[in-house]
């Protein structure tokens, strides 16, 4: 349970940052700052690693060994959920723009790096 | 003493008598099997010369006449883009299953197969509605057409407007069964036949008999040189039905590629593709806590390497099955556009030397293909049990 608070303060707290210094540059960039669902994907992100790192956590001692299989089918629950939410946005004028990529990119990488961190803690075990 | 010594010496030569009769019956059949085969395969430049010129003069009489007043060289370029069309056709997946053309009355030969399309709800039709894509075909109401092997959305007429040199025709969801599909099928069907009948076998006595003595040195030998090399005496046993499956499916597959029935199933990226997608979700779920830590935080090396590793590593369980699915279709794909090239290269030429050669090469190149079926085939299989071996390996780290 500890090891769960943990991580999603950690997750909350690196996701903010990473949202600040997003914005930031597309403030430097004189980008509009809030389009291409930007919030949508990093509390979608955000959400998803929970939910990814309490499969993690909470698999039964039979589904050890399963522990990258489970990370790999969260990577694809992801792509489900950038698909879902976001492909048919961001290809409305026929190609994804790089403001639109990074915008889904930046919270999914971060949140990734998180995740795998947790995997490899959750192996060394 | 003496009197049991005699009953050994006796034993063994009954047990000698009847092991030699085994192995003359085994090498007999598989003769007989490689008979068949080889005739089959040197009978493809043949019928496919016969089928081929028959088809080429067909489509030069309808088509693209090739006048005698024209240059040579003109002829020629003609003659090569119809080899390259019939080649391209060779290699294509379609809708029925063409065997061969009679010339003089044009009518095809071979059997139309169901077209299972999802639009406007199940749209069911034999594929001869088409007329080999000369005509529109009408199903409840709806109206489609082939162009390039592909089936699109029309109307009455069958117009497709062209926008930058492409269709924008819509594409129903096909679920179609084409000629690959009927293929694998049947294919699939023969093995299990082959199999149940040496499963049979077995149940009578322990010496096999009949398909049983050709399949159990292969089968052996999958166990024996690739399974328990690759994944350890421990683990080998439950992968080995995926395994065997694998090697007998492609190698089956890849040895009716050979025959002039025009079977090209390795030859669609998609059967290659599925196959690999099998041994990728295998090697996964199989993957032991161990070969996960070697993926994400490679042990025994520094922090920054282990940091520079991991990505590697994670593209790297996309990558091998990627190659796998790219080897086995490339080495079959190129395969069969060499041989039929070759075949091409008889009606280029039109000369005895030259024909003659390449018939010659093309019958060199078929026989090099039996071998390059059963490698190809002990090839993926090899790299499977390497993934599944890798996946489930128990390491020690001091």
């Amino acid at each position: 349970m500890g090891q769960l608070i943990k991580f999603n303060s950690q997750i909350i707290l690196v996701c903010a940052l990473g949202f600040i210094v997003h914005v930031t540059v597309l403030q430097f960039l004189n980008l509009p700052l809030f389009d291409n669902q930007i919030i949508v994907a990093y509390v979608g992100n955000i959400i998803l690693a929970i939910v990814i790192v309490i499969a993690l956590l909470k698999a039964p001692p039979k589904y050890q060994n399963s522990l990258g299989f489970l990370f790999l089918l969260g990577s694809f629950l992801k792509f489900g959920f950038f698909f879902l939410v976001f492909y048919s946005n961001f290809k409305a004028n026929g190609t994804i723009e790089r403001p639109e990529f990074f915008a889904f990119f930046t919270p999914y990488a971060v949140a990734l790096t998180m995740e795998a961190k947790c995997l490899i803690n959750n192996l060394s075990e | 003493m003496q009197c049991r010594s005699a009953l050994l010496t006796k034993k063994i030569n009954y047990f000698c008598t009847k092991f030699r009769n085994v192995i003359r019956q085994v090498i007999m059949q598989f003769t007989r099997a490689l008979f068949f085969l080889a005739v089959l395969v040197l009978s493809q430049p043949v019928l496919l010369n016969a089928s081929g010129h028959a088809e080429h003069a067909a489509d030069s009489i309808q088509n693209t006449p090739i006048e005698h007043s024209h240059s040579e060289g003109h002829e020629a370029m003609t003659m090569k883009e119809e080899i390259k069309a019939h080649i391209s056709h060779h290699l294509q997946d379609s809708y029925g299953f063409h065997l061969f053309t009679d010339t003089e009355t044009n009518t095809h030969y071979g059997f139309p197969l169901p077209v299972i399309l999802i639009d406007n709800g199940l749209q069911i039709f034999s594929s001869s509605k088409f007329h080999h894509g000369e005509s529109v075909a009408e199903s409840n109401g709806n109206y489609y057409t082939l162009y390039h092997g592909k089936i699109y959305k029309t109307d009455e007429s069958g117009f497709m407007p062209m926008h930058d040199g492409h269709v924008h025709n819509e594409k129903p969801l096909d679920f179609s069964i084409t000629k690959n599909v009927f293929s694998i099928m049947v294919l699939s069907f023969l093995l299990v036949l082959l199999f149940m009948g040496a499963a049979k076998s077995y149940k009578k006595s322990l010496v096999p008999t009949g398909t049983a003595r050709f399949l159990e040195p292969l089968v052996i030998f999958v166990r024996d040189e690739i399974a328990i090399p690759n994944i350890g005496e421990k683990h080998y046993k439950k992968f080995m039905s995926y395994l065997l499956t694998v090697f007998f499916f492609i190698w089956f597959v890849n040895l009716f590629g050979l025959t002039p029935l025009g079977i090209n199933v390795t030859n669609s990226i998609s059967v290659t593709f599925a196959l690999a997608i099998m041994t990728f979700i295998i090697t996964q779920v199989s993957g032991k806590a161990e070969y996960w830590k070697h993926i994400f935080w490679m042990p025994g090396v520094p922090v920054p390497m282990k940091i520079l590793l991991a990505p590697i590593e994670l593209l790297g369980i996309f990558i091998k099955p990627f190659a796998l699915l790219i080897r086995l279709y490339a080495n079959i794909t190129a395969g069969h556009v060499v041989l039929m090239s070759l075949i091409g290269l008889m009606f280029i030429f039109h000369s005895w030397i030259g024909s003659s050669l390449s018939f010659a090469l093309a019958v060199s190149l078929s026989l090099l293909e039996l071998l390059v079926a059963a490698l190809q085939a002990y090839i993926f299989t090899m790299l499977t049990a390497l993934y599944f071996g890798s996946a489930v390996a128990e390491h020690e780290h001091h």
